[in-house]
Formats: C-alpha cells, structure tokens, sequence
C-alpha cells in the first residue's frame, strides 16, 4: 500500500491536477483572514464550508490522474482491486490535511486574534470532518464510478449543495452552525470529535460500495 | 484456470458471447481471436479479474498476473524508469531489485525512448514497451496480452515471442487476443474463436498434433538470391507492413533440413526462435478443451 500510495502521489504531482481545489481554497482562505482580531470559530465555520467542495474535487482529480487503461494495470499489478481506490483517497487526505492546517494557522499570521490550542484543534478536526465527508463524495463521483463526466459533476454538486444548506443532513451543515454559534472551543470540541469518527466510519464504509460500483462500471 | 459457462453483457445491452466453457492449464497458451467487437479484450478483462462476468464463473485464477493492454497511452510526466520503479514495487519488489529488473528489460526490448525521458513523449512503439515490461518485472503466473504485436518493431517481435514461449515453458499460463488478419507469429497452443464461439486446434489430423513443436525462422533475401524452395514458400507467415524480410513457422523436426535449403538458396537466416508449439490458423478441428454456445448478439 505505500508503494501504491508513493505512486498515486507521485503521479499526483506530475500532472498537477491538485492546483485548482488547492487555489480556490487558498483564495477563501486568504479573503477571509480579515485582520479585525474578531473569534477564530466564526471563521473557521466557513473554512469548513469552503473545504467541502475543494475535497470533493481534489478527490476527484486525484482519481483522474491515471488514463483508464494505466489505472487497469495498476489495479492488476496491485493485486487487490481495491487498493488503488484507498491509495487515491489517502493521498486525496494528505492534500487535506496540509490545506486544513494551514488554514487553521494563517488568521493568525493576518491579524492578533485570540486563540488556544483548543480553537486550532477545533478548526483542524472540523475542516477533516468536512474533508473526509468531501473524499466520500469524491469516491462516488470519480470516473472508475461514474463514466460520464457531466453526470458526475452534477451529483458532486447536488451532494454538496445539500451538505452545506439542508439543516438535518450531517456532517458539514451541523458543523458550520455549531463553529458559528459562538461557542468556545472546549463546548464544541465533543461534538466535533464525534462528528470526525462518524465521518471516519463513512469513509470505511464507503470505500468497498464504491470499489464494488467500480467494478460493476468496469 | 477455469471458465464454465461465461457470458459478458455492458449494460442492459445483449451478451457479448455467452457460455464460454474453457479449462486452460498452466504452460498453455492460449489466443482469442474474432473480429472487431466480437469481445477478445473483454474475455482478457475477464481473465485478469477487471470484469465480473455477467454469466457464469471463472475459478483458479492465478494470484501473479502481468496485463498488457493493447493501447498504452502513457500520457504521464513522469519517465518511464520511474513509472518501472513504481509498478516494481507495487508487485513487492524492493526499490533496487525493481530498478534492476526495469533495465534489464527496457535493454532486451532495445527501449531507444530515453528511460528519463517522460513518457508522453515516447513513440507508440516504445510506449508499447514500457506495457509490456510492466507485467513481466515479476514473472506473472498469468500473462495476459491483447493484442501483443501492434506498434512493436522487429525487434519487439522477437523479444516478445520468446518471451511467451519462455512464461509458458516455466509453467505460467499465456492469454493473448489477436487479429487474424494482423500479422505477428503464431505462438498459441490453442485458439478460441469468438465469432465462431469454438475451439480451433492446429492441425485437422488430431489432439496429437496440437502439440506439434515449430520453430519461427527469419530470412533476408541477399541481392542475387534465387526464390525461395517450394517447401519453404508455403510456409512464410504474412509479412508486417514494411517489413523486409521473410518469417516462416516449420516443425521443429524439419528445421534444419529447411535451413540447409534455404542457405542453398542463397538466402541468409536472420534469427531462429526456440521451439514453439505449431497451432497455425490455417487448420482447425472441433471443440477440445473448451466449447461455447453460439454469440447470443451484439457482436
């Protein structure tokens, strides 16, 4: 798995098809840090907004980063047919990870804020809550589920307009009103915490029905 | 390996072919064959366990299994000796012993592309090579090839040939599909038709000439030399576009008596394979190992 991991990422980079998700979060990122020393939360809630659907597409592409008939050869070559789809959606996180923690720290590096350990921990565990939700999409939207691009495309953004605007659809919805309630940090880090393991358990879940949708799609 | 009773629909669309019943042993090789649509490369999908087939089961597949697609885009940035390292490794290969292999078989297939060179600039041919190195830089138990001659040059022939006669003589089952009006040197044991949903062996005169060992000889005619001798003539393959000189398959028992004559002839022999088995198209009989119902559609 971490030789397939290597290469995934490897090819990932090559091609670069990371650049627009990683940008389009970076501009959020980077308009939103307003230096008016106000609650990290508030802001925080819409880094969880804008992680959403920048994961989605960065799953997406990292998916997309083999033409078909390489990824047949790889999936041969890994022996276990499934081992490619987990090694994208790993590298898919990685890329995730990277972009939530700098997004937790660089308010700070704009403007003096008033912030512990417990608002970066929320922030951080907040944004992988949307981004693991966001790498699940991704898995059902990639090419090896749905052939056809403009029917992917639009249940990407059916499933991410719902997640951020229908009140009773966990997890990212929940999330950005609970980070905007004003809160502190330690009231909404159990919630949070929770909502990381649900999401953790989707995404284990997720990853045979995608494989086995795949191999239905060929 | 086993299929019993193996049918593919994509779709809700009619199957492909239906009732494909084959027991393939190691140390065979075996050729799909039909024409365009008639499900060659879906059967090797099937083969390498990227497809489910919609009818039917296949057991036995081997756990080693080395794929050549027909096609190899490499649209890739990254080189062609790393993109090596990767897949050796992917196969379990340390990272020297996967470095290692790679140049040993980017020099046999004689890769002129530049191992450093990204492989999206690589020539189709060279591309092709890079496909086929893949699969074998751990010694696959089953090697699956579609279409394996298209886009190799003669050299790649060659190789490739004695490539299959060397998986197959170490006990590794050998799947290829092929175009019977492209060229390329007949090497299977047994070839299954997909149009006509039966089992073709080589020789009309029974299962023991199946296994009739032959030798694939190469000759150029040097300016000044005669024709070739009758027995000799009926035995040349269809010649690649191109292609200058002449391949001929003969049984293994005739081979010197053949190349005497041809040397005699003043003709001068390029390159003699090791022993293949003759299963040459031109003779066929019933069902053997395998049988199958007709196509149910959509060919």
């Amino acid at each position: 798995m971490i030789a397939l991991y290597r290469y995934v990422a490897a090819g990932v980079l090559h091609r670069q098809l990371y650049l627009p998700p990683v940008l389009l979060f970076a501009v959020v990122v980077a308009v939103g840090s307003r230096g008016d020393g106000g609650p990290l939360l508030p802001l925080y809630a819409l880094w969880v907004g804008a992680m959403l659907p920048c994961s989605v597409w960065l799953t997406v592409a990292v998916l997309a980063t083999e033409d078909a008939v390489q990824e047949r050869i790889t999936r041969v070559n890994a022996r276990r047919m499934w081992f490619p789809l987990v090694a994208g959606a790993l590298v898919a996180l990685t890329f995730d990870v990277v972009m939530a923690g700098a997004a937790v720290f660089f308010p700070l590096l704009v403007g003096v804020r008033p912030a512990g350990p417990a608002d970066l921990m929320v922030g951080f565990l907040a944004q992988m809550a949307a981004a693991g939700t966001g790498v699940v999409v991704g898995l059902f939207c990639a090419r090896q589920v749905i052939l056809r691009p403009g029917y992917a495309l639009l249940l990407a953004a059916v499933a991410v307009l719902a997640l951020l605007l229908v009140r009773w659809i966990p997890p990212v919805n929940p999330l950005i009103r609970l980070l905007a309630g004003g809160d502190p940090a330690s009231a909404v880090i159990g919630p949070v915490l929770l909502a990381d393991a649900s999401v953790a358990a989707l995404l284990i879940a997720a990853l045979p029905i995608a494989r086995r949708l795949q191999r239905i799609s060929g | 390996m086993k299929l019993t009773a193996v049918g593919q629909r994509y779709g809700r669309g009619p199957l492909l072919f239906s009732n494909l019943t084959l027991d393939l042993e190691p140390g065979e090789v075996v050729a799909f064959s039909g024409s365009n649509g008639s499900g060659k490369s879906t059967v090797l999908g099937l083969l390498a366990g990227l497809l489910q087939p919609s009818t039917g089961t296949i057991t036995g597949r081997p756990r080693c299994v080395g794929l050549v697609p027909e096609r190899f885009p490499a649209q890739q940035r990254m080189s062609a000796s790393a993109y090596l390292t990767h897949m050796g490794r992917i196969r379990g290969l340390s990272t020297a012993a996967a470095q290692h292999a790679t140049q040993a078989l980017l020099e046999r297939f004689s890769f002129t592309g530049g191992p450093r060179s990204p492989m999206r600039t690589l020539s189709k041919g060279n591309a092709q090579k890079v496909a086929l190195a893949q699969a074998l830089l751990v010694p696959p138990d089953l090697l699956i090839l579609d279409e394996p001659w298209t886009g190799l040059d003669e050299v790649g022939h060659d190789v490739l040939s004695g490539i299959i006669t060397e998986t197959a003589g170490r006990g590794a089952l050998v799947a290829l599909s092929r175009h019977l009006a492209v060229p390329g040197p007949v090497v299977e044991s047994l070839r299954y038709d997909l149009d006509e949903a039966r089992v073709f062996h080589p020789s009309p005169s029974g299962p023991a000439a199946d296994t009739v060992p032959a030798v694939l000889i190469e000759l150029r005619r040097p300016d000044g030399a005669g024709p070739l001798p009758e027995a000799l003539a009926r035995r040349v393959l269809p010649r690649r576009p191109g292609q200058e000189t002449a391949t001929l398959l003969v049984p293994q028992r005739d081979r010197d008596r053949l190349l005497l004559a041809a040397l005699e002839a003043g003709w001068s022999v390029v390159f003699v394979s090791r022993a293949v088995t003759d299963s040459n198209g031109s003779s066929n009989g019933g069902p053997g190992s395998g049988s199958a119902g007709p196509p149910a559609g959509g060919a």
